[in-house]
């Protein structure tokens, strides 16, 4: 034992846990910021991160090309039919985009058409995704600099929830995603206005889907309800869409049921997104 | 310079190219391409070796430096694994000094018991805090320690090619 504390053992050890201590202490004193070691290390670790997204994705297109080409032609044929089928619906189309426009009019939000959205938004690209098995967490090429604070909800271009900034540096963030065990947003079921919680959840993670609970009276949730943010508890703002109930469990006492959530957004494809800074004035 | 410093200078290159090398794969293309359904961990492998063949306090600043970019490459403050590998690298240092003897077994004990206790810091929030089952978190506790065990040996390999540079 006597060994084992020589003096540059404990200088190495020491060295560790200052880290360790200006880690914790810068965190906690900017509250939320990105801690010493995201500081530092951004101007070199960014460029390198945006580099080899942009690598690994030309090289998964490549590998596309070159080893699914048979489920190209394939989908290539779906898609001629579904042209075809798009032709005869568009018949309906001035129907359909009325009554869209009245629907997302009394929702409060038109997801599809940036210009109306009630928020102010910046656009950012995924850099790179954790590499933890045990948490669901993403970089975002934007940060501070671009007016993006702790807190703020990210959203698909079809406004679906994707996730919160939990740690922001001067030109990156980290989102937590809403599959993440440590997300919690206030939600409301469309259509019979239940509210209640949806939160990440351990048991449910390898699935990428969210567990529903606290809710108001479990007998009007029925599967296929949308679930919407109800802009209560935590930041996000209300009428963004998280998902959609999947199935209805049983909790592990027995006496109570939970939701599943399918997430609207699929998390292993999304890559370019959109941060809401601001809700527009007036 | 000296034949030791030209050395020194020689290890510190080789070992920040392999940790960068294992930074890229490790947080930056297998988190996107997971093997058994789990993120694998190469970068405890480097202060593994590190500590084995250089002993505690090389293995030490080894595991820091792997700590520091397994932090980042988690997208979580620089705490948990920066303490954790420099704890790591102490140790199999200390435990190879002493009581193991240099080689591959020392290293495939000590690599499997980093691999165990990486789990284990990362799960004991989730199973105290977190409401996760302890089948859930064991399953994938067992599918990350399968898939980052495939990266064990050529780590080994790789360290002793570089003791045997410097």
């Amino acid at each position: 034992m006597k060994d084992l504390i020589s003096k540059k053992g404990i200088i190495v050890a020491a060295v560790a846990i200052v880290i360790a201590l200006i880690a914790a202490v810068t965190m906690a004193v900017s509250g939320g910021n990105a801690d010493f070691g995201r500081v530092i290390s951004e101007p070199v670790f960014k460029p390198l991160r945006s580099a080899m997204n942009g690598l690994v994705g030309t090289l998964e297109d490549i590998y596309g090309y070159i080893y699914r080409y048979d489920t190209v032609v394939a989908e290539n044929a779906q898609l001629k039919e579904r042209i075809a089928e798009l032709e005869r619906d568009s018949r309906d189309y001035t129907e359909i985009v009325e009554e869209n426009d009245r629907l997302r009019s009394l929702l409060g939000f038109a997801m599809r058409d940036f210009d109306t959205l009630p928020y102010e938004m910046k656009d950012v690209t995924i850099i790179s995704w954790t590499a933890s098995n045990f948490s669901s967490s993403f970089t975002i090429n934007r940060g501070a600099s671009s007016g993006i604070e702790v807190g703020d909800s990210v959203i698909t271009a079809e406004g679906y929830l994707v996730g919160v900034v939990t740690e922001v540096g001067s030109t990156s963030s980290t989102v937590v995603s809403i599959i993440d065990t440590t997300m919690s947003v206030g939600a409301i079921l469309s259509g019979t206005d239940e509210t209640g919680i949806v939160e990440g959840d351990f048991n449910l993670f390898k699935e990428s889907r969210l567990k529903l609970d606290y809710i108001d009276n479990a007998a009007n949730v029925f599967i296929g309800d949308s679930v919407l943010t109800s802009g209560r508890g935590g930041n996000s703002p209300a009428g963004l869409i998280i998902g959609t109930v999947e199935s209805i469990r049983e909790d592990s006492t027995g006496h109570g049921s939970f939701a599943v959530v399918k997430p609207a957004a699929d998390l292993s494809s999304v890559s370019n997104l959109y941060v809401i800074t601001d809700i527009k004035a007036g | 310079m000296t034949e030791s410093r030209k050395k020194a200078a020689a290890r510190i290159l080789l070992f920040s190219a392999l940790l960068l090398f294992s930074y890229i794969l490790q947080g930056l293309i297998l988190n996107r391409h997971p093997i058994f359904g789990a993120k694998p961990l190469i970068l405890p492998f480097i202060a593994v070796g590190a500590a084995v063949f250089f002993g505690r306090v090389k293995g030490g600043v080894v595991g820091i430096a792997a700590g520091f970019l397994m932090d980042l490459a988690y997208n979580q403050p620089t705490i948990m694994f920066t303490l954790t590998l420099a704890f790591i690298g102490l140790m199999v240092g200390y435990l190879v000094e002493t009581v193991l003897v240099k080689g591959l077994f020392a290293y495939a004990v000590s690599a499997l018991a980093a691999l165990l206790i990486c789990f284990a810091v990362e799960a004991v929030g989730y199973l105290i805090a977190g409401g996760a089952s302890a089948s859930a978190v064991l399953g994938v506790g067992l599918r990350q320690t399968a898939a980052s065990a495939l990266f064990a040996i050529p780590v080994y390999y790789i360290v002793l090619g570089i003791s045997k540079l410097v």
